[in-house]
């Protein structure tokens, strides 16, 4: 018995070798390390010049409704054209970290700004450290041969993503958002690619003359500053799930002109996001498109996101996420 | 999965009651079939005509923790004595055990607090529209699709009742 102890440790030890080279292998497709490719397709992205005709479909309402779009990248610089007669010819510029978008068709220009505070280092390695990447084979995307990644949760559940990633210039080719609970929430897939093209800097020019009410809808602030602004105390959640840090703090003002603000904390954990909105409790949007006061914990449901709202100490706190209804009352209730 | 396989599971789905890999073949299934999508609708107007119905006759606030209360109240015991059998006491006993185990039924059933109320939410809502603004700067959001959604005209981006 004492003479076979060795062996079996020996037949142990080249097991654990053997599945740990297997888990590699599934790692490795034509040569290629998921892991490796979907840092470098994360680093390439602020440096990649192209302009894409591309189509996305997106899930509404128990409906599906496709677009057309045209894209022109640039660096940090990106515009977006829907051509479609649906979409009322709408575009949106986004120069660095603002994205003004121009709905013609409701007379409104917004300007969003997203002022992480995370450094894009820290950002891609919170998504690395939250999410794992797996090759599933490669295929071919306007033409060009692309591998495909999919983007899971290390811990379950949580969004997830599929992407098509250009083999040689690591353009995002075709790419499916799902929800936490596995519904496709969003498509997008170019339809033809241009890589080479030169784009004139005027078409990422600053609309100063577009038309429409130009609201600036979430403005880069800080907790104090908003609590002073807003009458309220601006408290963080004592409870968040795993994996999130504070990404932003804004002051939102709503879109529809009525002057309804509040405060905005975002929080992510790579690729899911947890906004939370604080207003005070006297508060509300006179269109009641934000929301009603004084009903206690309401969770509403809708294809981009869940959202629940509670009231707390004179101040309602919205919670807008895509995580299960009790995990979002108990960010919601956690707010000081 | 099959219409029929679907519709039997449609009460659980609305009560979040499945398991993640069958709501999905659910919800699956309803993205791709109208005639189940319509069930899932009847039964969602079903359950809230009974609900409202159920609402009007709701137990006044605080039953919950008046029952509560007198279930973990220390009983007085006067004079200290020891528990008599005399049947009238015994018969009182019997009712009060009855009234507090009923209690406890009743209250676990029937009164529980309440769950957060659940609604179909307009993709008009502000704050979502907000949310996803700053969802499409994540690193390799789908931008274009996040802000189509967003340039819809009013009048597409109503939301529908159902869970």
């Amino acid at each position: 018995m004492k003479r076979a102890a060795p062996v079996i440790i020996l037949i142990a030890l080249v097991a654990v070798l053997a599945a740990a080279g297997v888990v590699y292998l599934r790692q490795l497709e034509d040569g290629v390390d998921a892991s490796d490719l979907f840092a470098r397709t994360l680093a390439a992205q602020e440096s990649l010049t192209y302009i894409a005709e591309t189509t996305t479909t997106t899930r509404y309402a128990g409906r599906r409704i496709t677009t057309r779009a045209t894209v022109y990248r640039r660096g940090a610089s990106e515009r977006i054209e829907y051509p479609d007669a649906s979409q009322q010819g709408a575009w949106a510029i986004t120069r660095g970290r603002t994205t003004f978008t121009c709905l013609p068709g409701q007379d409104l220009l917004l300007e969003n700004t997203a002022d992480s505070l995370l450094t894009s280092p820290q950002r891609t390695a919170l998504l690395q450290a939250n999410y794992r990447a797996r090759m599933e084979g490669s295929d071919l995307v306007a033409g060009r041969m692309a591998r495909v990644l999919r983007i899971t949760p290390r811990k379950a559940p949580g969004p997830s993503r599929k992407i098509w990633v250009d083999a040689e210039r690591l353009v995002v080719l075709r790419s499916i958002d799902y929800s936490a609970s596995g519904q496709a929430r969003t498509e997008m897939e170019v339809l033809s690619i241009d890589c080479d093209a030169r784009i004139d800097a005027a078409r990422f020019a600053a609309p100063a003359n577009a038309a429409g009410q130009r609201i600036a809808v979430t403005t880069p602030s800080r907790p104090h500053r908003l609590g002073n602004a807003l009458r309220i105390q601006v408290g963080k959640p004592s409870y968040l799930p795993r994996g999130y840090s504070l990404d932003g703090c804004y002051l939102f003002n709503c879109q529809c002109g009525c002057g309804h603000r509040a405060a905005q904390l975002t929080y992510t954990d790579g690729l899911g996001m947890i906004s939370i909105f604080q207003v005070h409790g006297d508060v509300s949007c006179s269109s009641g498109s934000c929301g009603e006061n004084g009903q206690g914990c309401i969770i509403q449901d809708s294809e981009v996101a869940r959202l629940g709202q509670v009231e707390r100490g004179g101040k309602s706190v919205v919670v807008v996420a895509d995580l299960p209804p009790e995990e979002i009352r108990r960010v919601a209730e956690s707010v000081r | 999965m099959n219409c029929e396989k679907a519709q039997n599971l449609l009460a659980e789905y609305r009560s979040d009651l499945l398991g993640p890999r069958a709501r999905r073949k659910v919800e699956e299934h309803l993205a791709g079939c109208e005639r189940c999508a319509h069930e899932l609708r009847v039964l969602d107007a079903t359950i809230e005509m009974v609900e409202a119905e159920v609402r009007s006759s709701a137990p006044p606030p605080g039953l919950w923790n008046g029952v509560l209360n007198r279930i973990s109240s220390p009983r007085a015991e006067p004079g200290g004595r020891g528990f008599s059998w005399r049947p009238a006491r015994a018969l009182g006993a019997a009712a009060a055990v009855a009234a507090v185990g009923l209690g406890i039924a009743l209250g676990t059933v029937h009164f529980r607090p309440p769950a957060p109320a659940m609604q179909r939410a307009s993709a008009d809502n502000r704050y979502v529209q907000a949310h996803a603004y700053q969802v499409s700067h994540a690193p390799l959001a789908d931008r274009v699709s996040y802000v189509s959604l967003l340039s819809l005209p009013a009048n597409d981006r109503k939301g529908e009742q159902h869970r």
